[in-house]
């Protein structure tokens, strides 16, 4: 098996990751990382608001990864923050402050 | 036979010639027949206007007859003619001014012919009207093919739109009902974003003083998420909990039964027990905004112990948080839907915390008008959600509540 632990930068790049956007993202997500990928990199700062939908389709991309996936998110804003903290994916997304400190934890 | 209908051959052209020129009128029907046309002839406007039926399909008229003129029989065939069948009309004439070539234009005239009338005249004014015949027929049936289509369609969304209106009729029938539920008073909203809702509402009374209370918003709107709350509502009901150990073991069962069926649907929930006689209650909260308690202005945001939704991963464990709910306490849970759909970007101030200022400004305010003022209050009647938003409020019952 060969597991990429190199880090993948994955971008949202909509505003309102919603039920019309995320299945987008979701397609684009689903092709674009490498089969075996376990480190990845979600940079989330164009992101103002997401619904139901948007945040399972980001759950939906963990599972993909399997159970050594992990992935680092920036750039969250205020009210992502929070929606992270209301469903606990703040245990499995960890959230940094910016992307060197995401690099790094998701190197170590 | 049915189904089967007779039809013209498709380049036979039915040509009424008006002209008071019977010599005029004998030479252009030779040439029109010698063309594949059928013809009828009249000798003046009078006798046009008689003949003339929806099978003709070009009417030649000359315009200075005596009696009624053509101009003034070409308005009388627009007037009188259905819109159903196409009717070319060419006018023969001297040359006339441009003012009343426009006027004929007005009166209905597709086309020209200049005296002396020649073959080759003729023979584009017949090729011009077979080409219009052809591309009005087709629209025709073209039309009629749509709104056959149309009709067909209009009965399914009919029948759709009355299943939808009954569905959401038996959704709606699952919300808490009456004013007071054990020794709980209840006030609820309840919006779905689309005719049904993914959101759902319950209430039960559990017996000796507890009730149990719960918000499940099942990912999504419409049909399937409400066939999934609708089910998520009777499993948590079944399982009656009425402690914090049941509690969790019911948020644990039903993550494990979504997980189960595999088809990535996900719900959060809030459940909750109230211990009335013991002034007290637990919530288990799954992925669910936090409820606010609120003891007079002060408003407690009950956020310790949440764990993920429902339908998520596997193995996720739930803890009950306790709460005191005294007899002036008032408990308001809530979905996301209530809280997004308040614009917070003037005020700058978040949903969720707009919403526990505006509690702390209505602390006096009873439970019956609860739901009002906070409609009121976050703009609701304004605004057309895209979620579904549901509110549920309770407080303790007091002496004169459970009075006759």
């Amino acid at each position: 098996m060969n597991e990429r632990k190199d880090i993948f930068d994955l971008r949202v790049d909509c505003e309102r990751l919603d039920a019309a956007a995320a299945p987008e993202f979701k397609r684009r997500a689903q092709q674009e990382l490498p089969a075996e990928q376990k480190r990845v990199l979600l940079d989330l700062d164009a992101v103002s608001f997401i619904d139901s939908t948007g945040l399972g389709v980001l759950v939906s991309i963990l599972k993909q990864m399997g159970p050594d996936g992990r992935i680092a998110v920036i750039g969250a804003r205020p009210p992502v923050r929070r929606l992270f903290e209301i469903t606990r994916l703040d245990s499995l997304f960890r959230l940094y402050g910016d992307a060197d400190q995401a690099r790094q934890a998701l190197a170590g | 036979m049915k189904g089967v209908s007779r039809r013209r051959p498709i380049d036979r052209l039915n040509v009424l010639i008006v002209d008071d020129d019977e010599i005029l009128g004998e030479f252009i029907a030779l040439e029109l027949q010698s063309r594949g046309c059928s013809i009828l002839l009249a000798p003046s406007g009078e006798e046009a206007l008689k003949l003339i039926g929806e099978d003709v399909d070009l009417l030649l008229t000359d315009w200075q007859m005596p009696g009624m003129d053509g101009m003034e029989l070409v308005r009388r065939v627009r007037q009188e003619r259905s819109g159903e069948s196409y009717l070319h009309i060419a006018m023969m004439t001297a040359r006339e001014g441009s003012g009343a070539m426009l006027e004929a234009l007005a009166a209905g005239v597709d086309h020209f012919l200049y005296k002396p009338v020649d073959s080759v005249q003729l023979e584009l004014a017949v090729a011009t009207a077979r080409r219009n015949r052809l591309l009005h027929r087709r629209l025709n049936r073209r039309n009629q093919l749509l709104a056959t289509a149309h009709a067909r369609m209009r009965k399914v969304f009919v029948a759709l739109r009355e299943d939808l209106d009954a569905a959401a009729s038996l959704h709606e029938r699952l919300l808490p009902s009456g004013r007071i539920v054990g020794s709980v008073q209840q006030v609820h909203l309840y919006q779905p974003a689309l005719s049904l809702g993914g959101d759902t509402i319950g209430t039960l009374d559990l017996g000796e003083g507890k009730t149990l209370f719960f918000m499940i918003d099942v990912r999504g709107h419409g049909v399937p998420a409400a066939l999934e709350s609708f089910h998520l509502h009777h499993r948590l009901k079944g399982f009656r909990p009425s402690d914090p150990a049941e509690l969790c073991r019911a948020a644990v069962g039903l993550n494990e039964e979504m997980l189960q069926r595999g088809d990535g649907s996900y719900a959060t929930m809030l459940a909750g027990v109230i211990d009335a006689p013991a002034n007290r209650g637990w919530i288990v909260r799954a992925g669910h905004p936090p409820p606010l308690l609120q003891q007079g202005t002060a408003v407690t945001v009950l956020e310790q112990g949440g764990s993920m939704p429902l339908g998520w991963f596997p193995g996720v464990s739930y803890a009950a948080e306790p709460f005191t709910f005294g007899p002036s306490a008032r408990l308001t849970v809530y979905s996301d839907g209530l809280t997004d759909c308040f614009d917070g970007r003037q005020s700058g101030v978040s949903g969720d915390l707009y919403l526990a200022r505006l509690l702390e400004a209505g602390a006096e305010r009873p439970l019956a008008g609860f739901v009002d003022f906070i409609e009121e209050g976050l703009g609701l009647r304004k605004a057309s959600p895209h979620d579904d938003v549901s509110l549920l409020a309770l407080e303790l019952t007091r002496l004169e509540d459970s009075a006759p």
